[in-house]
């Protein structure tokens, strides 16, 4: 059996009165497509939220590679092995592409800043890895050209791309992709999938998927959890999903 | 035309003191968009340790007197403005951030912080105090020029180069993303602190070389708003930017003085200030970076 890299037990949060995600719970082994899904509003991004740090669960906990991280800050959750995407595309716009994906890197560096200022052999070292790495996690994400172009000229489906590029950097156990085919045309969602299997495989990470688009969905992931208004409606295989009829109902009414 | 090198070398000896000081108030903004008004303070306070250590020693050093005294000047201005920086920002910037405040409430107390530690330092003394000499003005005009071009090359490659250059830059663009990568951005924050304020201590020990009067007013009058213009018209957030604004502020200040004009100085800096930005709102090497709704 296979460990498991993330792991939420009875999460729940309150805003004023509003219990936006009530009793969540998930476990993901490494190496597992899981895909998170939901009419809109169902409380999917503050799921992401809660999981990654944003914001602190009311009550419940959160477990990634078996550490109880459910009050540990942001950045030191990355550290933990979780890294993610957002809905709205957040990449740090006039910095290149290479620059991008190597603030994921900067955790992984710990050389101090006066080997910085003098230029150790530590600095020179650390940091030809960390680009390495960056070339090579670009590479499979079909971003080699782009290397020192600034992010924000980036075609829309390619900044898409470079929010996982970015991701990967820091390398999580667990890759939380928010909506990642938003906006994106159906060729393009279709390269996405592809992308997504390849990364899984190359960098050997369980990825949490929240989609809309159920082609793209039913078609990568091994299982599926449904919320709606912030309660969990179901949980199966893509086809046990598509059969439910509470599902259905939250989809597409009575 | 003797007069005009006067100028100019004068120009260049107080531009690099205002391109130092304006950095801090460039580096600051482009981090936290806040404009840290207590800087001026920071670099009063600079001084007043290097006075405070340079009456000190003044017999103990012998032959190394100068250079020595130098060394000192500028380690102890650094170490006491990095500490007051660290506390200002711990206790007075952070809360603030931390609630979510509106950008009005975080200028209101950087004011705020500005008064009071002015007011503590004129209620201890408010008399003018001669410096020491330590290099004749040709000497002081070299390592001007020297230290503050060997900072900014320093600087320019911290900030483009090592993971924490690029650290800050990334949560100077998007804090919250940035945090969301691994960054500390508390730590970040808090050392771009550190590094304004030591860029200002190192700028009024240079400057007490040239022009050795010390008063507890120095940061907030005598030296006052230049900085700052400066960071404003070479483009806040912009390293270069602050830097040319600092040399062009020192520029036309001592042609000024030294054509005779030094009335008029202010009434020159300020009108150019408010023409190039009437042509370049952002500021000379500014990004016109317009918001979308």
């Amino acid at each position: 059996m296979s460990k498991v890299a993330l792991k939420a037990n009875n999460i729940s949060i309150v805003f004023g009165g509003l219990r936006a995600v009530e009793d969540f719970s998930i476990e993901i082994k490494e190496g597992e497509l899981v895909g998170l899904i939901g009419p809109n509003g169902a409380g999917k991004t503050t799921v992401f939220n809660m999981l990654t740090g944003v914001y602190i669960p009311t009550s419940g906990t959160i477990e990634l590679r078996g550490v109880d991280v459910t009050k540990m800050s942001a950045h030191n959750r990355v550290k933990m092995g979780i890294s993610r995407t957002f809905q709205n595309i957040r990449l740090f716009k006039r910095m290149s592409v290479l620059e991008n994906v190597k603030v994921s890197s900067n955790i992984n560096m710990n050389y101090s800043i006066f080997d910085g200022i003098f230029k150790t052999k530590k600095y020179y070292e650390q940091e030809d890895k960390a680009t390495a790495e960056a070339m090579e996690i670009l590479e499979v994400l079909g971003l080699s050209e782009y290397v020192n172009e600034q992010a924000q000229n980036l075609p829309y489906g390619k900044q898409r791309k470079l929010e996982i590029a970015r991701a990967l950097a820091s390398h999580p156990s667990i890759l939380c992709l928010d909506e990642p085919a938003a906006g994106m045309n159906p060729i393009e969602t279709e390269e996405l999938m592809e992308t997504i299997k390849i990364v899984r495989e190359k960098f050997n990470t369980a990825v949490l998927l929240i989609e809309h688009d159920m082609k793209l969905v039913m078609g990568i992931c091994e299982w599926i959890k449904v919320i709606s208004f912030g309660k969990e409606i179901a949980t199966g295989t893509p086809d046990e999903i598509k059969n439910n009829k509470e599902v259905i109902t939250a989809y597409l009414g009575e | 035309m003797e007069l005009f090198f006067e100028g100019l070398k004068n120009g260049l000896a107080m531009g690099s003191v205002f391109a130092l000081m304006a950095l801090g108030y460039s580096m600051v903004y482009g981090i936290v968009k806040m404009i840290n008004f207590a800087h001026s303070e920071f670099i009063t306070i600079g001084g007043f340790v290097a006075f405070f250590l340079a009456a000190l020693f003044h017999d103990v050093l012998g032959w190394a007197y100068s250079v020595g005294m130098l060394l000192l000047c500028l380690a102890g201005a650094i170490v006491v403005c990095v500490i007051i920086a660290i506390l200002t920002e711990r206790f007075a910037y952070r809360p603030l951030r931390k609630k979510g405040s509106s950008r009005i409430t975080a200028l209101i107390t950087a004011i705020g912080v500005s008064y009071i530690l002015n007011g503590i330092l004129n209620a201890i003394n408010n008399k003018q105090l001669q410096f020491p000499t330590f290099f004749d003005n040709d000497t002081a005009f070299i390592i001007s020029i020297v230290v503050t071009a060997a900072l900014l090359i320093l600087l320019t490659f911290f900030v483009k180069k090592t993971k924490v250059g690029i650290a800050m830059r990334a949560v100077s663009e998007n804090e919250e993303a940035a945090k969301l990568m691994g960054i500390n951005n508390n730590f970040i924050i808090a050392l771009t602190f550190v590094i304004g304020s030591a860029l200002a201590a190192i700028g009024v020990v240079i400057y007490l070389l040239r022009v050795p009067f010390f008063t507890f007013e120095l940061g907030s009058s005598t030296i006052g708003l230049y900085p700052f213009v400066a960071a404003v018209i070479g483009g806040i957030g912009s390293l270069p930017g602050s830097v040319l604004g600092g040399f062009l502020i020192g520029i036309l200040k001592e042609f000024a003085a030294v054509f005779g004009i030094s009335a008029w100085s202010d009434v020159i800096v300020y009108g150019i200030f408010v023409i190039i930005l009437l042509f370049k709102p952002a500021g000379l090497l500014g990004k016109d970076v317009r918001e979308k709704v």
